[in-house]
């Protein structure tokens, strides 16, 4: 028997908050779901208060207001042991005092199994996770990539409803946690796992993530896939957040078929936009780096290069152009096509690719 | 460049002269009184001999006070780790009110002299005991003996046991708790699987902690142990009762075994870091999951200790202003008009010879730190032995030491100042050596050489950056080491004169003649210092910007 059968549910807060003495709010009336065996991501910069939507999930911390469901059970007030979660944490907490097998037992333990039910499911998980034969080491004769598998390990083996964790792979270096992140997806999907992820790696978070819940200051800015979440930000803040973007100021001329006619560089284009814009409109308008195109020849606008800096797989320019400063990245320099610093360039881009977000 | 050079040279020169100082100071004041010891009990008239050995082998009962030592001190040792354990984990992760009280409440001990638990006790539990004649109405000795000296030396001993440990807990992940309660494990199977066994290391060093001291107390068995024998006080009763000095020194090589053997293990389980500085900081938080029976015992635990601790000191205050203990407790000043009669001298002395004491010792530990933290040095385990005897040997056998050593020419200190400062400063050097250590492992060598290449010169470096990271943990060592010489009573009862009187013998005789009033307003004069002095250095090292470490 390899396979580990869990029954995943989905996870959901309602209205959540928490206060911490000294006036820090760190969670402030948080809504979002996991539905059940996917893996959502918390994402968003340090003290936006993922970590302690984490802990109130697994009730590590009590929320002072809003509810906490974990599949159809309200466990708002249910203690952490009473949760039927898991948990990996950052510093991965495993027992310095018991071997790597009873690290892994120690729950199971606690479930009245067996000797022998819990050798077989202890031996599951240990092959699940390769880590046969390290079963009687202690914890510190592990590598720090050994001890993130026997607490992801630890945590599986009680086939939890929903499993949580806290920047997992922050203590590992660049290779070993893109390889841990890779087999965390695939280990997830194969499993079914309902995951809640922390993460303030928007790398993590893309490659990673069915969903992904993008925090600011204790409040959800916006929840949406990955490529929503890049392709359309719902605010300045995830725009800025994840990845890079060139704000252009600008207001709206007229809206039609939930179009919004623009000028952007000195041109009128007409870009897609949500039903809630109307003429007059202070917005900005969002463009990607990558979406823009330099050439010689004719082009939306011209601009002068300020800045060309090569950077192997791409190159980045400063491009200026009227009293605005834009940043360019291309993905597909070769040696004859780098402008150099001080050259007049066309800028090209496509009205699709320009992305509508409300002003000040 | 150049200046760094002829920096480094100079202080080597002062390193070999304080190395050398250093030994000598130990050799004479430490090893040479110990060899003394043990030299006069086989060693007699040019010859060596077994006598003292066979005459106390002969006694009836010979063994009644080692077994009497060992015994208290392991019950001691346990109920004293237990009830320190409870007290950190109570104020670390129950929500208790009065957290700041109780911590004041639970140095007491530590920064008076520990045999007024035992005064205090015979105020509420003795013949005319407050609880027990008054409260209840029996007239009984039971105190004196075992439980009196279980209770006195557990309540002088739990301080130290909840700082070691409250220091551990702290430094506990929590995440491992956490990590517990999300595989299913409820707070008490958490705290029994989990917090117990990773406290085990530091329960165990309490323990022995706890041991030592109370195999080295005495003046708890002098004023409360009744017919319940042990070392210390065995020794000190052959030495003033039966001026049997080869005897004494036998006992004192008795004694010396399980203070050593105690204290060996003690250094291997802490490792290296055998100076080690505990502070009583609390960094956990009350949880909102927790065992309503463990927490709830631990309050009631704590409850328990505070009222008795109170009613203790209480008792003393009350002691001093009543007429006549257990028969009148009508208010009376007679007693403070007693002692002012008598003179004040001995409190004064006290005072004067600790002020004296404190900056030598804070001097001489900072040199043996120095020592000890900057480099390896040849002769440099000759100090490192040395300070831990220091530490080891139970005050009595140093007094027994001293009165042999110095009593006779080339030396001859007995009656003077001198010794008394001597004692004082190796007693109490461990004190300064980990103020020293401390305040030196803070300077990272970097630091004066970054202010070297930034342009300062050496004594401006050492006023600018040496000086204030060194302040504070000096100055808590000098505290500490003003504290323990107000407190002190197994060493220097031997070495008092009537020219120098000191005040915790002072009281000791009163309380030996049952004059209770007295010893008790002596007690509150005591007590009231010290809590003016802890106050007073609370105030400078908030001012220097620093807190004042608890050293136990
Ligand atoms: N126990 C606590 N007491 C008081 N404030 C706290 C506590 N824990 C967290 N906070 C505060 O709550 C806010 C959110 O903290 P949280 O740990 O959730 O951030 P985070 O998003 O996980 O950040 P990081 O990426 O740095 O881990 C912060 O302002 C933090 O200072
Ligand atoms: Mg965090």
């Amino acid at each position: 028997m390899t396979t580990l059968t869990l029954q995943s549910v989905g996870v959901r807060l309602d209205h959540v908050t928490k206060r911490f003495s000294g006036g820090v709010i760190a969670v402030n009336d948080v809504n979002f779901s996991v539905p059940a065996g996917q893996l959502v991501t918390l994402l968003g910069p340090s003290g936006c208060g993922k970590t302690t939507t984490l802990r109130l999930i697994a009730g590590l911390e009590q929320a002072d207001g809003g509810t906490l469901c974990i599949g159809e059970r309200d466990v708002t007030n249910l203690p952490p042991h009473e949760r039927g979660i898991g948990m990996v944490f950052q510093s991965y907490a495993l027992f310095p005092h018991l071997s790597v097998f009873e690290n892994i037992a120690y729950g199971l333990r606690l479930q009245k199994h067996t000797n022998a039910e819990i050798r077989e499911s202890v031996e599951m998980v240990l092959h699940l996770m390769n880590l046969v034969g390290l079963d009687q080491r202690m914890p510190n004769q592990l590598s720090g990539g050994q001890q993130q598998r026997v607490a992801l390990a630890r945590a599986l083996v009680l086939k939890p409803r929903a499993l949580l964790l806290d920047e997992p792979l922050s203590n590992l270096d660049a290779k070993l946690r893109v390889q841990m992140r890779t087999e965390i997806r695939r280990l997830q999907r194969r499993l079914g796992i309902t995951a809640v992820y922390v993460t303030h790696d928007q790398s993590e978070a893309m490659s990673l993530s069915d969903l992904v819940v993008v925090m600011n200051q204790g409040r959800v800015e916006q929840i949406g896939a990955p490529i929503q979440i890049y392709g359309t930000p719902a605010s300045v803040f995830v725009a800025d957040f994840i990845g890079r973007a060139n704000f252009i100021e600008t207001k709206i001329i007229a809206v039609e078929n939930n179009r919004a006619s623009i000028s952007v560089l000195g041109r009128t284009l007409s870009v897609s936009c949500s039903s809630d814009f109307r003429a007059g409109d202070e917005v900005y308008a969002v463009l990607r780096p990558e979406v823009i195109r330099l050439s010689e020849g004719d082009g939306l606008a011209r601009g002068e290069v300020r800045q060309a800096t090569y950077l192997g797989s791409f190159v980045e320019y400063e491009i200026e152009t009227g009293n605005q400063t834009l940043i360019v990245l291309d993905y597909e320099p070769w040696a004859g096509r780098i402008f150099a610093e001080g050259s007049q360039v066309a800028i090209v881009f496509r009205e699709e690719n320009v992305h509508l977000l409300r002003g000040k | 460049m150049p200046q760094l050079f002829s920096r480094w040279r100079r202080v080597d020169l002062w390193l070999i002269c304080a190395v050398g100082l250093g030994i000598l100071f130990v050799l004479l004041f430490i090893i040479y009184p110990l060899f003394q010891v043990i030299s006069i009990s086989v060693y007699s008239e040019g010859q060596f001999t077994l006598n003292p050995w066979q005459e106390m082998l002969a006694l009836r009962n010979w063994w009644v006070p080692l077994w009497n030592t060992i015994l208290l001190a392991t019950i001691v040792g346990v109920t004293s780790t237990l009830t320190g354990f409870i007290f950190a984990y109570a104020m670390q992760r129950v929500a208790l009110p009065f957290k700041g009280f109780l911590r004041a409440l639970a140095i007491l001990p530590i920064i008076t002299p520990p045999f007024l638990l035992g005064l205090a006790a015979i105020l509420l539990f003795g013949r005319n005991g407050l609880v027990t004649a008054g409260l209840f109405g029996v007239r009984t000795s039971a105190v004196f003996g075992l439980p009196g000296l279980v209770l006195t030396q557990t309540l002088s001993e739990m301080p130290v046991a909840f700082l070691v440990l409250a220091g551990m807990l702290g430094s506990l992940d929590t995440s491992l708790e956490e990590a517990s309660a999300t595989m299913g494990a409820s707070p008490r199977h958490t705290f029994f699987r989990v917090i117990w066994p990773l406290m085990r290391p530091g329960l165990a060093n309490s323990f022995l902690l706890a041991f030592i001291s109370s195999v080295a107390d005495f003046g708890n068995p002098m004023v409360i142990g009744g017919d319940y024998s042990v070392l210390s006080t065995a020794i000190y009763l052959r030495i003033t009762g039966l001026y049997d000095h080869p005897g004494a020194a036998v006992l004192s090589v008795v004694l010396l075994a399980p203070s050593l053997i105690a204290f060996y293990l003690q250094s291997q389980w802490v490792g290296k870091r055998s100076y080690v500085t505990v502070t009583g900081k609390s960094s956990g938080r009350s949880r909102p999951w927790n065992d309503k029976l463990i927490s709830g015992g631990a309050t009631f635990v704590v409850i328990l200790w505070a009222v008795t601790t109170i009613l203790l000191y209480g008792s003393i205050l009350v002691g001093s202003f009543a007429n006549v203990w257990g028969v009148d407790y009508t208010l009376t000043l007679k007693h403070y008009l007693f002692i002012e009669n008598l003179g004040l001298e001995p409190y004064v002395n006290s005072l004067i010879l600790a002020v004296v004491s404190a900056p030598l010792t804070a001097l001489m530990g900072l040199l043996m730190a120095y020592i000890f933290v900057r480099r390896p040095f040849p002769g440099r385990w000759l100090l490192e032995f040395g300070a831990m005897l220091s530490f080891a040997v139970p005050g009595t056998i140093i007094g027994v030491g001293y009165i042999l050593a110095f009593n006779a020419p080339p030396l001859v200190l007995t009656g003077t100042a001198t010794i008394i400062v001597i004692s004082f400063i190796f007693r109490n050097m461990p004190v300064g050596i980990r103020a020293g250590i401390a305040a030196l492992s803070q300077i990272d060598p970097s630091l004066e050489e970054a202010s070297a290449v930034m342009g300062a010169r050496l004594p401006t470096t050492l006023r600018r950056v040496v000086v204030p990271l060194i302040i504070p943990a000096i100055f808590s060592g000098l505290v500490f080491s003003f504290v323990r010489a107000i407190t002190a009573i197994s060493a220097v009862i031997f070495l008092v004169s009537p020219r120098w009187k000191l005040v915790t013998p002072a009281i000791l005789a009163e309380i030996n003649q049952g004059r209770f009033g007295v010893a008790a307003a002596y007690s509150t004069i005591v007590v009231a210092t010290m809590i003016t002095a802890i106050l007073i250095a609370y105030r400078v090292s908030r001012q220097m910007g620093t807190t004042l470490e608890l050293q136990a």
